[in-house]
């Protein structure tokens, strides 16, 4: 009997062919920002004196979002730290775009049936997909390995930091696998696989502000329990690869047992006919985005729920630490601070449901859908106009719910019914940083659709301004130049008046210029 | 029964069913070494699904499916290496050109023969370099039978193979099936279009909600069915409707005094009714055997009136 392996490095091969864009983007992405924090880092603590300071000043509150860094008074602890949010967010969501692509969208097209039928093993589909994703992460590891050679680190610690991230993107992949044996289409795939990274983001979260056992469920919290610039153990890594080893054996083990093209849920049935308010211009359009935006905002309101829950956990840890609150002065800018990244996360969130949907029209473009539709007596106008109708609403409903969640579950645990009403109101200043990037892709959409993926760019480009503005000293005006910078500090500091009606402008005209030039367009572009 | 020849495909009494559905219920087929075999049935009669099992992407629930012997899911890599897949559906890599694509597959297929695919290119006039998110159905179903039919298998399983081609690579098609059967391969063939079914197949298996309706030669589907007979005689023939199975029996009287007959008349009855007709003094006489298309929209609808033996009943047009 052949091996049910056969004909994996064929595509594996196939793989990077394919997909070697998306991969470089993510390897060269992450490796050039965590260069570029790591030079900056340098020039900024370069004496231990400063290094001291920069430790007494992160204190408890980020914990919650970046993890617990050990080590904080070395260089290598605070680049760490530094760079935590883009391990925390951008190491899941690399696994899960490769691995999905890899794994159940090529399923789902039919190629991998084409391949099946020919020398190619049962394995062998979901083993290459394996094989690619985990050595994109490995090359990611030594792009990282590389950019600590530029600074003076502790190298064994270099080391063990570089590992256990690629273990984290490794347990995160694997585990990604495993969802695309069990969900059929990729988009069920994706939605259940952020949620289960966003989970072990809350795991992490609570375990390290409290100290305790769920920071060991969490691939992120592993990676932050290596500690490789404090007192360093291997225990942790280990326990990654182990786990990824697992997840890997168990999508190897379900994909020998299932059916090609189907998942291990059966297809549901639904409803024979649609209603009047289904089949309207309108109705297609809601239902369309219905299930992202359901699945978008029960995500966004956990997250920001949790995150609100552990608000007295900070509080409570400043107020027992004397020396900090001395060291902070007023216990209240930390707090504010944390609450205006804490409330600029729901306008990413926003935007980010906002750029995949659109992406979807896309999707319904080339699979030959939006000529249907528009081969009836629906005018393209009216087509895209109810679908930008409809994502907007969605975008607002994401930004305001996850501004609610967090400012409800804060100001309950805080004892402060007023912080309620100043988060959801600093929510809604977001608003328009998060609308923007629905125009830029309508207007992509409309106006040259193959590059509507492109606005992903400014989007990532944006969140890492924001979130990584201080650490690669952007002044003021630079971070303004993102549109989540452009809005102000609400609920800190004072709304940027002009920076809000500039993005406004900015969204009405893009908008303008995609129905406009979608209405001129060729309909397929493919 | 079935010692005179090999099976190259044989299932029997098979059964998938997903979820609630039940998409094959008990169904039989037999595809011996050497020839087309047509495999017909309505949408959504299971055709695909039992490619899907022949292939091994998919496991039946219960009963038996062969292929050269070996079992499907158990053995699916050492029969793929003898075997070349058409979907009726072809999915590519949008980014790679056409003739990228084909050597992909080539390479999942074990290699392909570089003068035979550029042969195949050629006769298809399939432009290799274009992108191949730029081609049609058509030519997207093109790369997928070039690969098949380029890899030197001894079985080729195609799924509506020409759904997308035009007449003219219609007939491209056909005359490569031929050789490659010429050439000692089998084809097991699943199509909509009658033409195809009737130049191509030896025998063809009718399936209709997962279950074989019939098997068997075209020869053999029209034995069981009858011949629309129209004649005009001198004489009355009134004793046709006495001969058994004879049906649908009408006789005008003419103006010229002649008899215009005409009647659904079984295969094996032909010689007696000619007979008859004869001693009645044929004038004219035209015997349309049964078209392909009501065979099988008879099959497809239920009627059961293709199957063996079973009476013809009311008028099929």
């Amino acid at each position: 009997m052949t091996s049910p392996f056969a004909g994996t490095g064929l595509l594996a091969r196939i793989a990077l062919r394919t997909g070697w864009r998306a991969a470089a983007a993510w390897v060269l992405g992450l490796a050039a920002l965590y260069l570029v924090t790591g030079l900056s880092i340098a020039a900024l603590y370069d004496t231990p004196q400063e290094l001291a300071t920069y430790g007494a000043s992160v204190g408890e509150s980020m914990i919650m979002l970046t993890g617990r860094v050990a080590g904080l008074d070395t260089l290598g602890g605070v680049m760490m730290n530094e760079y935590s949010f883009m391990v925390a967010f951008g190491i899941p969501v690399m696994a899960i775009a490769l691995t999905a692509r890899a794994t159940r969208k090529e399923e789902e097209s039919g190629r991998s049936e084409l391949l099946l039928a020919g020398r190619v093993g049962r394995l062998a589909p979901t083993a290459a997909a394996l094989v690619v994703v985990v050595g994109v992460f490995t090359v990611l590891g030594l792009a990282l390995w590389a950019a600590t050679l530029t600074v003076d680190l502790d190298r064994a610690g270099a080391a063990l930091y570089v590992a256990s991230i690629v273990a984290a993107g490794w347990v995160y992949a694997a585990g990604t696998a495993v969802l695309a044996q069990v969900f059929a289409h990729s988009r069920t795939v994706w939605a259940a696989a952020m949620s289960v990274a966003g989970l072990t983001l809350i795991t992490r979260g609570i375990g390290d502000v409290n100290r305790n056992w769920l920071s060991w469920t969490s691939p992120l919290g592993w990676h932050g329990l290596t500690r490789p610039f404090g007192e360093s153990s291997v225990v942790p890594l280990f326990v990654a690869v182990v786990a990824a080893a697992g997840l890997a054996a168990a999508a190897l083990w379900l994909a020998a047992r299932r059916d090609v093209g189907q998942g291990m849920v059966p297809a549901r049935t639904g409803p024979a006919t649609a209603s009047r308010w289904r089949a309207s211009r309108t109705g297609t359009a809601v239902h369309q985005h219905l299930g992202a935006l359901t699945g978008w905002t029960i995500g966004v309101v956990a997250l920001m729920a949790m995150y609100g829950a552990l608000m007295n956990v900070v509080v409570e840890t400043m107020m027992s630490n004397p020396d900090l609150a001395v060291f902070l002065g007023d216990s209240g800018t930390v707090v504010d601070s944390i609450v205006q990244m804490l409330v600029a996360f729901s306008g990413f969130l926003g935007a980010g449901f906002a750029l995949q949907t659109l992406t979807g029209l896309r999707g319904e473009e080339t699979a030959g859908r939006l000529e249907m539709e528009l081969s009836t007596g629906r005018s393209r106008w009216s087509w895209l106009a109810a679908h930008t109708a409809v994502v907007t609403v969605g975008t607002v409903v994401v930004v305001l719910a996850g501004a609610a969640a967090f400012g409800i579950t804060a100001a309950a645990v805080l004892d402060d019914p007023g912080l309620a009403g100043r988060i959801i109101g600093a929510g809604a200043w977001y608003v328009p940083a998060a609308l923007v990037f629905d125009a830029i892709s309508i207007g992509l959409f409309g106006a040259s659709p193959r590059l509507q993926v492109l606005a992903w760019a400014p989007f990532a480009l944006a969140v890492v301004v924001t979130l990584m503005g201080p650490t690669l000293r952007l002044d003021e005006d630079q971070m303004r130049l993102s549109p989540f910078g452009a809005v102000g500090t609400a609920p800190v500091g004072p709304v940027n008046a002009i920076g809000v009606a500039v993005l406004l402008t900015v969204t009405v005209v893009l908008v303008a210029v995609g129905l406009a030039g979608f209405r001129r367009r060729d309909v397929p572009r493919t | 029964m079935r010692s005179e020849h090999e099976s190259v495909v044989r299932v029997e009494g098979l059964v998938k069913t997903f979820g609630r559905a039940r998409a094959l219920d008990e169904l039989d087929l037999d595809v011996r070494r050497g020839e087309v075999h047509g495999f017909l049935g309505p949408n959504g009669s299971g055709k695909s699904t039992t490619i899907r099992i022949l292939l091994g992407l998919m496991r039946a629930d219960s009963g038996r499916a062969t292929v050269f012997g070996g079992d499907p899911w158990r053995d699916a890599v050492e029969l793929h290496a003898r075997l070349a897949y058409v979907p009726g559906e072809v999915t590519l890599w949008p980014r790679l050109t056409g003739g990228q694509c084909i050597d992909l597959l080539g390479r999942a297929l074990g290699g392909l023969d570089p003068g035979r695919r550029d042969e195949l290119i050629e006769r298809f006039r399939l432009d290799p370099t274009k992108r191949t998110r730029d081609y049609s159905k058509g030519n997207r179903q093109k790369v997928s039978l070039i690969a098949a039919l380029a890899s030197d298998a001894e079985l080729l399983v195609l799924d509506e193979p020409t759904s997308g081609l035009d007449p003219l690579m219609e007939q491209t098609f056909q005359e490569c099936v031929r050789e490659a059967v010429d050439g000692g391969a089998t084809v097991l063939l699943s199509s909509h279009i009658m033409g195809e079914v009737e130049t191509l197949a030896d025998r063809v298996s009718i399936i209709r909600d997962g279950r074989t309706v019939t098997s068997g030669t075209l020869a053999d589907l029209r034995r069981h069915t009858t011949t629309e007979v129209h004649a005009v005689t001198d004489a009355d023939p009134g004793s046709l409707g006495r001969v058994t199975g004879v049906d649908g029996l009408r006789i005008e009287k003419a103006a010229d005094g002649r008899f215009e007959v005409r009647c659904h008349v079984p295969a094996p009855r032909l010689g007696e009714v000619t007979g008859l007709l004869h001693a009645a003094g044929i004038h004219t006489l035209t015997a349309s055997p049964p078209s392909l298309d009501d065979l099988f929209l008879n099959a497809y609808s239920g009627a059961g009136a293709a199957t063996g033996g079973e009476e013809q009943t009311g008028d099929r047009r």
